[in-house]
């Protein structure tokens, strides 16, 4: 493992970035443009538009970008447990870590039991 | 001219080994681009057609196989439409944003064994783009950057139905990758391992889809609603949103949306195949080794594990195909009741499981 290995990334990200900027101004340059007012109006079925786009939108919203990163950190911390699993249930150890990790899940249990309990996960309340 | 190249010295093994990176980028990044993306649209639409009883793209090359490339080179020299109320530099760059993760999310997917192409190496070299021991991390980042053009595309129309389709998207997509993360915490269980290649490795004896199957039942759903695909399809839902986030989409921009869509199937579909079916391995209980093939040294056992790994992805893209036109769209909060409600617990459950059938047998 060294940083060499990513130069792999590097080529693939290069070759993205080209064809996406690639094809968006080669397409403004090469398509034909003939424009009208009535052809850049916004695309809401031909009824006139009311208001702004961005319009407010339900907090539900919020709440699920919320409980996600609570939940998502979790699930980080669950990956290096999960790897390390094999080794201790080797050495012996494997009722300890599974008592750990069980723990661990017990108490994200709790917080996902709290929040359908609140009615957090109920969309249509 | 060959001749005294190779024998000038030019070839180190800095260089060979840089020559071989860029094959794999060519050839992979070639296959998946150039050849799975067009060609899975247009099986898309010939099985939709299928479904549906009638024939689909039939007209352009055989079978309308060229279908896709005739649809790009219309969408190339589509008029660059830039509707007036549109955030002009977000909307442009949305598009950008969305290949950039479709473009570098299979960096780490290994798509054989690993192999000295019949003894051309001295080790064996892994026949994936960027060597990384973390592999899983990787994947499941990368993808989950793929939101991010959605909601640039959604504000930046400026339009009511882009803005509800990218709210939609951005909290189906992160609902969904929870469960998934998880399904993949027991799959790290059962290999030991985060590197894709010692994943399958770990596979040789018995795959993962037996003891993981409960894993298995949660991941697949959730790439289904993280790649946006019917039934979990409601970002674009057709008949209330007109498509949702790309609406005001056209042209090559809404090309590359598409591209990269079928690309990241791609993906998700290598990685199923890499957790839960073994990989290039040749089918449960039974490796390659067993039936007498060298996947390692020999050029022909090499070519037939990729083979092979090919065509369980491509039974996956098949699978895509299939569930779109055969179940309809789920409700939106059906939607979040399945991800919260069943696959989380689901997953949470199979985690304490999977651990305790290891820690304690």
């Amino acid at each position: 493992m060294n940083l060499a290995d990513y130069h792999g990334i590097w080529i693939l990200l290069g070759i993205g970035l080209a064809i996406g900027i690639g094809a968006v101004v080669a397409t403004h340059i090469f398509a034909s443009k003939r424009f009208y007012p009535n052809k850049l109006n916004p695309y809401e079925c031909g009824i006139p538009t009311e208001g702004v786009g961005s319009t407010r939108f339900s907090v539900k919203f919020y709440l699920v970008a919320v409980s996600f990163i609570l939940f998502d950190i979790e699930t980080i911390f669950m990956i290096p447990w999960a790897l390390s699993f094999r080794d201790y249930v080797d050495s012996g150890n494997g009722p300890y870590i599974f008592v750990v990790g069980a723990i661990f899940l017990f108490i994200l249990t709790l917080g996902l039991v709290y929040e359908w309990r609140r009615g957090l996960l109920d969309w249509n309340k | 001219m060959l001749d005294s190249l190779f024998s000038s010295g030019w070839w180190t093994d800095e260089r060979i080994l840089w020559v071989f990176l860029l094959a794999k980028i060519l050839l992979f990044f070639g296959v998946v681009f150039g050849v799975v993306a067009p060609v899975m649209i247009w099986v898309e639409r010939r099985v939709a057609g299928l479904i549906q009883d009638r024939h689909g793209p039939n007209r352009v090359g055989p079978f309308g196989l060229l279908q896709s490339l005739a649809d790009g080179i219309k969408l190339f020299f589509k008029e660059p439409l830039l509707p007036s109320q549109v955030n002009k530099p977000y909307f442009l760059l949305a598009p950008i944003f969305a290949v950039l993760p479709a473009a570098t999310a299979f960096a780490v997917i290994p798509f054989g064994p690993p192999t000295t192409l019949g003894g051309f190496f001295e080790t064996p070299q892994r026949l994936q783009i960027a060597e990384l021991n973390v592999g899983i991390l990787f994947v499941m980042a990368v993808t989950a950057l793929s939101v991010y053009a959605l909601v640039l595309a959604g504000w930046a129309s400026n339009n009511k139905f882009s803005v509800l389709g990218s709210l939609r998207a951005s909290a189906q997509m992160i609902s969904y990758e929870l469960a998934a993360g998880l399904a993949i915490v027991s799959v790290v269980l059962l290999s030991g391992s985060v590197d894709l290649v010692g994943i399958v490795e770990s596979q040789k004896e018995m795959w993962h889809i037996f003891p993981g199957i409960l894993a298995f039942i949660v991941f697949l759903p959730a790439i289904y609603a993280e790649t946006n695909r019917t039934p979990f399809d409601l970002p674009e839902a057709e008949a209330e949103l007109v498509v949702g986030y790309h609406t005001e989409y056209s042209g090559i921009k809404f090309g590359l949306f598409f591209l990269s869509e079928y690309a990241i199937m791609t993906t998700v579909s290598a990685m199923c195949v890499l957790f839960f079916f073994g990989g290039w391995e040749f089918l449960p209980g039974l490796n390659w080794d067993q039936i007498g093939i060298d996947v390692v040294e020999s050029l022909f056992g090499t070519l037939l594990a990729v083979f092979w790994f090919c065509f369980k992805v491509s039974l996956f893209l098949f699978l895509f195909v299939w569930v779109r036109w055969t179940l309809p769209r789920f409700r939106y909060d059906q939607l979040m009741d399945l991800g919260w409600k069943t696959l989380l617990p689901i997953a949470i459950f199979n985690i304490v499981l999977t651990a305790g059938i290891i820690a304690f047998t």
